[in-house]
């Protein structure tokens, strides 16, 4: 088994993706204006998140709700977006026994 | 008609403009003394995104419409939540002038932007009137 070791290694089990802490600025339409995230977490998952962001702000802003902030807690992460005219500016604070050091 | 990249560089300023806001805001939080590890990290993020967001704003225009060592300055003397908080009301004060006078300055860049949408939109009418008979 040794040797296919060498070979399994590297195009194996894929690792799950480490969320970085950082920000990120998102305009109405969900187009990333700035970002404080390294450039390796991909876009896709910075779209996966504001997209329900700018969902909830649209909704609360349609039914005349004043709704500036919105916290979203993870067991491993916590998600703060800010409403910013549409837009939001969104952080990421990943947290867990792991980070705790 | 409409130029592109005037109508990004209008939605990028407003998104920076928002985040000097948030600037504004940590500033009321260290002078309430309100705040914890959290807000520090955030407000630290805001940071970045503002010195980040200037260099874009000021790679796209030929002449600088805002000092960057004015902004270097203020953020450089906002180096914590914490140590803003420790500052006395005069110096707070201080930092809130500055500030504004930069914010000030970037609305009147935003403003100039917006005239130049406006001509551009104005340009769009007048060919659409007459450009088509030609």
């Amino acid at each position: 088994m040794g040797i296919l070791d060498i070979f399994g290694k590297g195009k194996g089990e894929a690792k799950p993706l480490e969320i970085p802490a950082g920000t990120f600025t998102v305009d109405k339409h969900g187009h990333l204006l700035s970002s404080t995230l390294p450039t390796s977490f991909p876009e896709e998952c910075i779209a996966q998140i504001s997209q329900p962001v700018l969902a909830a702000f649209a909704r609360a802003h349609a039914s005349h709700q004043p709704l500036s902030e919105l916290v979203i807690n993870y067991s491993a992460l916590r998600i703060t977006a800010k409403e910013m005219r549409g837009g939001a500016m969104v952080f990421l604070a990943p947290h867990g026994p792991e980070r705790q050091e | 008609m409409r130029n592109k990249k005037l109508d990004s560089m209008i939605s990028q300023m407003e998104a920076y403009l928002e985040c000097w806001k948030q600037f504004s805001n940590f500033i009321n939080l260290a002078r309430a003394k309100r705040f914890g590890p959290e807000e520090e990290a955030q407000f630290l993020e805001v940071k970045s995104v503002m010195t980040q967001q200037l260099e874009m704003i000021l790679a796209a225009f030929e002449t600088p419409p805002v000092n960057r060592e004015d902004i270097h300055n203020l953020i450089g003397n906002a180096s914590s939540i914490r140590a803003l908080s420790e500052l006395n009301e005069n110096a707070l004060r201080g930092l809130e002038n500055q500030w504004h006078k930069i914010f000030i300055a970037l609305q009147a860049v935003l403003g100039q932007l917006k005239v130049q949408q406006k001509q551009l939109e104005g340009q769009s009418m007048w060919s659409g009137l007459f450009g088509k008979k030609k």
